[in-house]
């Protein structure tokens, strides 16, 4: 990878907006720059990400630790980041509907969830979207064994998400790790649209 | 030139500490009540209001934040408008108030808290109430903001509640001065943010006026919480569906560009986690979920009223130059969910 026309903004430390104007800056001055911005924070993560998408770039993110690398490769290149190679998606979603897999022994059923999570990530082919209702929204909490799995497919891009009630009702709301809350109109329209797998 | 923004890091209503965290600290309190109190923070309304008489109840609210401007006239202007507001949001009229400020000592010295005093006191004038005093501390980041007595009758109080199938719903000012305010700080969309500055210091005054002479079922001010919190706030408190139209929001110049390009405050993304309770058509795009949880500085209100008042009270609103005021919705039975959004 040649260092000429890349670009580093490191603004770990800073809120929003500043990661965008500083950004920004850099973009305005160099547009056919590579350019990697460092945030510290998910919403800064999100602000510059929309930023580079709405100048054309190609965005990929990776993340180490709590950083955020987004590298922003100007459009008629191919993203110069390998570390977020094209992935392919399937049209399926997943409905979760419990923190163990399969029904005869829970215990057994825990440890194959585990399995499962891994096996998930390896996968040449992930779900679009993956759902949590009733107990499995316990996985995707801040204490959950399974979270830094999970975390990772969301990296992916695959769109998680775990009913709201469900949150409430394990007094968990405040603890959710990954993805974002949902409603049963949400899961209902994919439960009929969709083509679900139920677990 | 003090940059007073460069102070504090979320200004304005951003800065608030988020709807999901309060309830749970508000959980934990035990509420303090009489027979005389109206309205409290438990029917989520604008402001308290206690009966004095039959025909006499105060309300009383407060509000403060840390600047999203630089100019200290116009932060102490917005204060004012966004303190006030909640009284008209109530149907009432504002009597008195009292500066609430946390300044650090150099800015008070090169006469930045005058600035800002006499910003508040012009809107405060303008509104026809007196300043009758005020309380201040020093502080790191500076903080302004005002309380806040008024007079309403209490068998005309504007709440949260009441909201009826079939009412139109009208908003008095434009969506989007969270974004454009992290537009400011950019110096970017010039057209849009002085839109913004103006509208977050004026006073929901004239708007209240001209709704008082229609049926309003019920009200809020469109404020931290954005547009969608206080929509599931007035529908819930109403057991109804509110539905939003997204097309028709009044938005300020370039909102939806600056949203693009991620000019997105952190509450936005605050209120989204915390207001589940909405569906928003996936057939928009996804910078309106940007859009419709914007917390706003001093926002405009938002009425609830009968259909066949609606196009007559956004005729009166633009009479008296309220020229953004738009019917954005309706008010459906409920269908399982607080708000829906459709194009």
């Amino acid at each position: 990878m040649s260092n000429t026309n890349e670009l580093t903004v490191d603004v770990r430390g800073s809120l929003c907006p500043k990661p965008v104007i500083e950004t920004k800056k850099v973009s305005d001055a160099n547009p056919d720059a590579v350019i990697t911005t460092i945030v510290d924070n998910e919403v800064s993560r999100d602000n510059v990400e929309k930023f580079g998408k709405s100048r054309g770039y190609g965005v990929a993110i990776r993340q180490d630790g709590k950083d955020f690398y987004l590298t922003m490769t100007p459009n008629d290149n191919p993203v110069a980041d390998g570390s977020c190679e094209p992935m392919s998606y399937g049209n399926r979603v997943i409905l979760m509907t419990k923190d163990y897999l399969g029904e005869g022994s829970e215990e057994l059923g825990r440890n194959l969830m585990k399995t499962f999570w891994v096996c998930m990530l390896e996968a040449d082919v992930k779900p679009s979207k993956i759902y949590f209702i009733n107990s499995s929204v316990k996985m995707v909490v801040n204490d959950s064994v399974h979270l830094e799995n999970i975390k990772k497919l969301a990296d992916l891009g695959v769109e998680i998400a775990a009913c709201g009630i469900c949150l409430d009702y394990f007094g968990v709301k405040e603890d959710l790790g990954v993805g974002s809350i949902t409603n049963m109109y949400a899961i209902t329209d994919s439960i009929l649209g969709e083509n679900l797998v139920k677990l | 030139m003090v940059r007073l923004t460069d102070y504090v890091t979320n200004g304005g209503c951003a800065c608030k500490i988020g709807p999901h965290i309060l309830n749970r600290v508000l959980k934990a309190v035990t509420p303090v009540t009489n027979d005389q109190v109206l309205a409290d923070m438990t029917g989520s309304d604008d402001a308290g209001v206690y009966k004095i008489s039959d025909t006499l109840a105060l309300v009383q609210t407060l509000d403060f934040f840390t600047p999203m401007v630089n100019d200290p006239v116009l932060f102490g202007k917005i204060a004012a408008a966004n303190a006030l507001s909640d009284v008209y949001a109530m149907g009432g009229t504002p009597l008195t108030a009292m500066n609430i400020v946390g300044f650090p000592v150099p800015l008070v010295e090169q006469g930045i808290l005058t600035d800002v005093l006499n910003g508040a006191g012009s809107i405060v004038a303008e509104s026809g109430a007196a300043i009758v005093g005020g309380h201040s501390i020093e502080n790191k980041e500076p903080i302004f903001g005002m309380s806040v007595t008024g007079q309403v009758n209490p068998n005309c109080i504007w709440k949260n509640k009441g909201a009826q199938v079939g009412d139109v719903l009208v908003l008095t000012k434009r969506i989007g001065t969270g974004i454009m305010n992290n537009a400011l700080k950019a110096d970017l969309f010039p057209v849009g943010t002085e839109q913004a500055v103006t509208s977050m210091s004026t006073l929901n005054r004239v708007g209240a006026e001209v709704a008082h002479n229609f049926t309003i079922h019920a009200c809020t001010d469109v404020t931290g919480f954005s547009l969608m919190g206080h929509s599931v706030e007035m529908a819930s408190a109403s057991d109804v569906t509110i539905h939003i139209k997204a097309y028709d929001i009044p938005l300020f110049d370039d909102v939806i560009e600056a949203a693009q390009m991620g000019l997105v405050p952190a509450a936005s993304y605050g209120n989204r986690k915390a207001i589940t309770d909405v569906q928003v058509d996936q057939a928009l795009d996804p910078v309106w979920m940007d859009i419709l949880f914007d917390p706003q500085t001093s926002g405009g209100l938002l009425f609830s009223v009968p259909a066949n008042e609606g196009e007559q009270l956004v005729e009166a609103l633009h009479k008296a130059s309220i020229d953004c005021a738009a019917i954005i919705g309706s008010v459906e039975s409920f269908s399982g969910l607080a708000v829906r959004v459709t194009e």
